[in-house]
């Protein structure tokens, strides 16, 4: 799967990786997003199961504590789509989100793909890094 | 001279019937922390795997709320069975957290710290899970635009 993310995502990630009780949360998008099947991806929590469209779903990484990442598969054009991530625990951690931004989140996608507001997700020559570029 | 000059004899007797304890006093000094230590370690223990044992309960509730998000279209008879089981889970979540009153004093005195820790990560993301739960099956479906992104996606 072709990844990429939101301008929300991107601005969520970039303040974590900031901080240094959350710079692994490079290695986990790395370990659970790329090179991975559809099948491995449809894990976690289905937020739009009342439609035959494509998965909304919102995973949990490292459990208690961890992180949680909201991500759209766009199947038909074998892309994913990460649109928000956010830690449970520590200065920046929130229970939850509420359904009002869950929503939000989604609803601003086609506009965004639209306007080629998204970045590309690709890994470095090493492998252990992720490289952002902004579509043009 | 005032009053008689106490003998150091009668004081001497005296004072070792306080400073050396008789045999019933020693045979307690034994037992009684040894028993004390013993009971309060197996207790201890007790709790740590109630604790751990909780946590793994919690953990494969969570899964099956997982899940059953992907059960797509759910008809009526499906929907009665979702709320039974969230009921079935809030009732859980509240009997946890008389629970949860219990033992905080003793993790507070630093017994079962670790586990009682981790066992609430673990009721918290119950909480969350059960949330989820509510926001998939009764709140989202009932925002007609958050659905009509999708079929904007699949008109792309």
């Amino acid at each position: 799967m072709e990844l990429f993310c939101s301008y929300d995502f991107h601005q969520a990630y970039h303040k974590l990786k900031k901080n240094n009780s959350y710079r692994e949360i490079e290695s986990l998008i790395l370990k659970h997003f790329f090179d991975k099947t559809p099948s491995e991806l449809c894990e976690g929590t289905l937020l739009n199961n009342r439609s035959e469209a494509n998965p909304y779903i919102k995973k949990r990484l490292k459990g208690s504590g961890g992180f949680r990442v909201y991500y759209y598969l766009y199947f038909t054009d074998g892309k994913l789509f990460l649109l928000f991530v956010h830690p449970k625990s520590g200065s920046m951690g929130v229970p939850n989100i509420d359904d009002a931004f869950k929503a939000q989140i989604i609803k601003k996608l086609p506009e965004a793909i639209r306007n080629k507001e998204i970045f590309h997700l690709s890994k470095d020559k090493s492998g252990k890094k992720i490289i952002f570029i902004k579509q043009e | 001279m005032v009053s008689a000059e106490p003998n150091i004899k009668v004081l001497s007797k005296s004072f070792m019937a306080y400073s050396l304890p008789n045999k019933s006093e020693k045979k307690k000094e034994v037992i009684i922390p040894h028993d004390l230590i013993r009971q309060l370690t197996v207790r201890v223990k007790l709790l740590s795997e109630a604790l751990t044992s909780k946590e793994e309960r919690i953990e494969k509730m969570i899964s099956i709320l997982e899940k059953i998000t992907w059960i797509t279209n759910p008809d009526a008879e499906a929907m009665l069975l979702i709320e039974g089981i969230v009921n079935d889970t809030t009732t859980y979540l509240s009997h946890e957290e008389s629970f949860i009153a219990e033992v905080k004093p003793l993790a507070a005195q630093g017994y079962v710290k670790k586990e009682f820790k981790s066992f609430l990560g673990a009721y918290d993301d119950l909480k969350e899970a059960l949330s989820d739960i509510k926001s998939v099956f009764y709140t989202l479906p009932e925002d007609k635009d958050f659905y009509a992104a999708f079929k904007k996606l699949e008109e792309l």
